[in-house]
């Protein structure tokens, strides 16, 4: 809180001390937010940037990802495949580029499901208490004592591979972090006196529920989204790169690090740009998750 | 629809009401079958509140104050006893069914900075309010919100706005104005003013009496402070450990105080005057823990006046004088 509002603090001194608190509000509303964090600025254009390779691939890539060419197979960067060709002599920018919209794909659905998810479950848990929140975190118990990646490949073994399954399984373990980051804030916020207000109008527990706890609970959580897309991602390049996850031909990060796997030792270019690539968005969501950290904490309440 | 003189007709009557809170026990003591503890917080509290009368409860921290208001709303489950509101029985009815009667009984809460949703614009608090009890028709909604913020003395300008744009006067303003949007026929004040500066709590607690008075409002006022409670009731209760131990219409308690403790806690009250300088007595003590309550009565290991009988048999509440009751053995002394 406090190094956000230095700044400001120093430009107080030279208008005339108005009403103090005033003055202070006024003062930091006149910043706009993308001055406060440089990580958050870096986070969006890098997250906007992402976003609009993964929705308009065919704009940017110079060739068809899946042409074969038996003559351009495994040639270095050049000046007509930047990043190169590979055992097929596709275009490796142009693999790079469309497998943006499967990970991005893979990273929004994969944190989006288990959001609304967990926080349905956080805020039955924390709010009814007593068996329902003893049942429902025993549950989450029994989910955290697997690591993540190990439950996700046992439910993609059991189902099989293939998108949707990975769908599924992440959403069947993704929902755990949010279910307690959720109930633990409904467990302060139920016990906060417009919480008891609520209740003495007699409103109904969903009314409670939706209103008055859920939008003053769920920062944290919209956080730690930021982190969960790139964990979700990495998730899905994992199981790509174990061939559990997208399918060939669909240009997929995961799945084109392990193809290159063979080849390393002659063609270093095959797995690593994907891996660049992978790193590079995961960056850029993480910066985004710590700017918009630092951005609720000094907003307050 | 309300009576404009204070009546005789009670409004809200509590019938010895307990609330304890059990204590987390050790899993040794539960082998050892040792007796489960619990603070006692309400313990056996009968009293008739009147129809717009503004009732004072007073007391020490930790003596079940609030507790007891929350028993009655129901915001704490009593564990036994009974709550009558106009005559109907309020406590043995279903949740779902109490909901129907919440309006009528509203709450003032006392931390301003809690009390109001940060999410929701002062005229979305007051709407919410108004169409879940469907208290006036949809298209009037605008004007009783104009109306509300007029009766708690706030700009209309003002409706748009957060309650974190507000100072703690304003916000505790606005919890008045929440309270009385769904029209009710009694209001609980838990320490309204406790936590505001001590240049606006005249100004809150003027506008409730004003509220009390010109609505024909029920007040019951909760606060640990002599001086407000003196102002702006009418009649005081007088809290001691999880039961009443007096009560008397609020001139005649402050002018003759009979239970001993009243007589501490009148003479503790700080005097506006700079000719009285001494005092004549301070209490002396700690107020014992409300999980291990004295026996007899809980008053002695502080009284001056306790005697042998004091520590074997508790009194009870006697009336002795028309309005007055009081739980002492020796309170004509």
């Amino acid at each position: 809180m406090e190094p956000a509002t230095a700044p400001n603090a120093a430009g107080d001194l030279a208008p005339a001390p108005a009403p103090a608190t005033a003055s202070a509000r006024v003062k930091r509303k006149s910043i706009p937010f993308w001055r406060k964090s440089l990580a958050l600025n870096l986070g969006i254009i890098i997250v906007a940037f992402v976003f609009f390779v993964g929705f308009f691939p065919g704009l940017i890539a110079p060739y068809n990802p899946n042409t074969q060419n038996a003559d351009l197979m495994l040639q270095a960067p050049s000046a007509a495949h930047i990043l190169g060709t590979d055992n097929y002599g596709r275009d490796i920018l142009s693999r790079v580029i469309w497998a943006t919209r499967a990970d991005l794909q893979i990273g929004l659905i994969g944190t989006a499901i288990p959001f609304v998810f967990g926080t349905l479950v956080g805020l039955l848990a924390g709010y009814y208490g007593g068996v329902i929140d003893q049942i429902l975190m025993r549950l989450v118990d029994i989910v955290v004592a697997f690591p993540f990646i190990v439950l996700v490949i046992a439910i993609i073994a059991f189902l099989g591979p293939g998108i949707y399954n990975l769908y599924m399984a992440i959403s069947l373990v993704g929902w755990v972090p949010y279910a307690r980051i959720i109930r633990g804030e409904v467990l302060v916020a139920k016990n906060l006196d417009y919480v008891s207000a609520a209740r003495v109008l007699g409103y109904s527990d969903w009314r409670i529920i939706l209103r008055h706890i859920l939008p003053n609970v769920l920062s944290s959580s919209i956080v730690y989204t930021a982190a969960d897309v790139v964990f979700c991602m990495l998730a899905g390049a994992s199981m790509g790169f174990l061939g559990l996850g997208v399918q060939p031909p669909t240009p997929e990060w995961g799945q084109a690090i392990s193809e290159g796997r063979v080849f390393i030792a002659r063609a270093w270019w095959l797995s690593t740009f994907p891996g660049f690539a992978l790193v590079f968005v995961g960056t850029g969501f993480s910066l985004l998750g710590d700017g918009l950290s630092d951005l609720l904490r000094t907003k307050g309440r | 629809m309300a009576v404009a003189s204070i009546g005789e007709q009670p409004l809200v009557v509590i019938k010895d009401l307990y609330k304890h809170f059990p204590l987390k026990q050790a899993i040794l003591d539960v082998i050892a079958r040792k007796p489960a503890l619990s603070v006692r917080a309400v313990d056996g509290v009968s009293l008739v509140i009147k129809q717009g009368e503004t009732l004072g409860l007073v007391g020490e921290s930790g003596c079940g104050k609030s507790t007891l208001a929350k028993a009655i709303l129901r915001l704490e489950e009593p564990d036994k006893g009974t709550v009558l509101f106009n005559g109907k029985d309020i406590t043995h009815i279903s949740r779902q069914e109490f909901r129907g009667h919440r309006r009528h009984m509203q709450m003032v809460f006392q931390d301003p900075y809690s009390s109001l949703n940060p999410r929701l614009s002062v005229r979305e608090m007051l709407i919410e309010a108004m169409t879940v009890h469907k208290v006036c028709a949809p298209k009037d909604a605008e004007a009783r919100v104009a109306e509300l913020m007029a009766m708690v003395g706030m700009n209309i300008a003002a409706a748009d706005r957060f309650p974190g744009e507000f100072s703690g006067g304003q916000r505790q303003r606005l919890g008045i104005a929440r309270a009385l949007a769904v029209d009710p026929l009694f209001i609980i004040a838990d320490e309204p003013v406790s936590a505001l500066d001590v240049s606006i709590q005249a100004q809150v607690i003027n506008l409730l009496q004003d509220l009390q008075e010109n609505l024909h409002l029920t007040l019951l006022f909760v606060s640990h402070d002599l001086r407000v409670i003196r102002h702006i009731t009418h009649r005081v209760a007088v809290m001691y450990l999880g039961k009443v131990v007096e009560l008397a219409p609020t001139q005649e308690l402050f002018e003759r105080p009979l239970h001993p403790y009243t007589k501490v806690l009148a003479a503790a009250a700080p005097v506006l005057d700079p000719r009285v300088r001494h005092r004549e007595y301070a209490i002396e003590g700690e107020p014992p823990s409300p999980i291990h309550i004295p026996t007899g009565c809980r008053f002695h290991p502080r009284c001056v006046r306790a005697r042998d009988i004091c520590k074997a048999s508790e009194p009870e509440l006697q009336e002795v004088a028309p309005g007055r009751t009081v739980a002492c053995h020796f309170w004509g002394q």
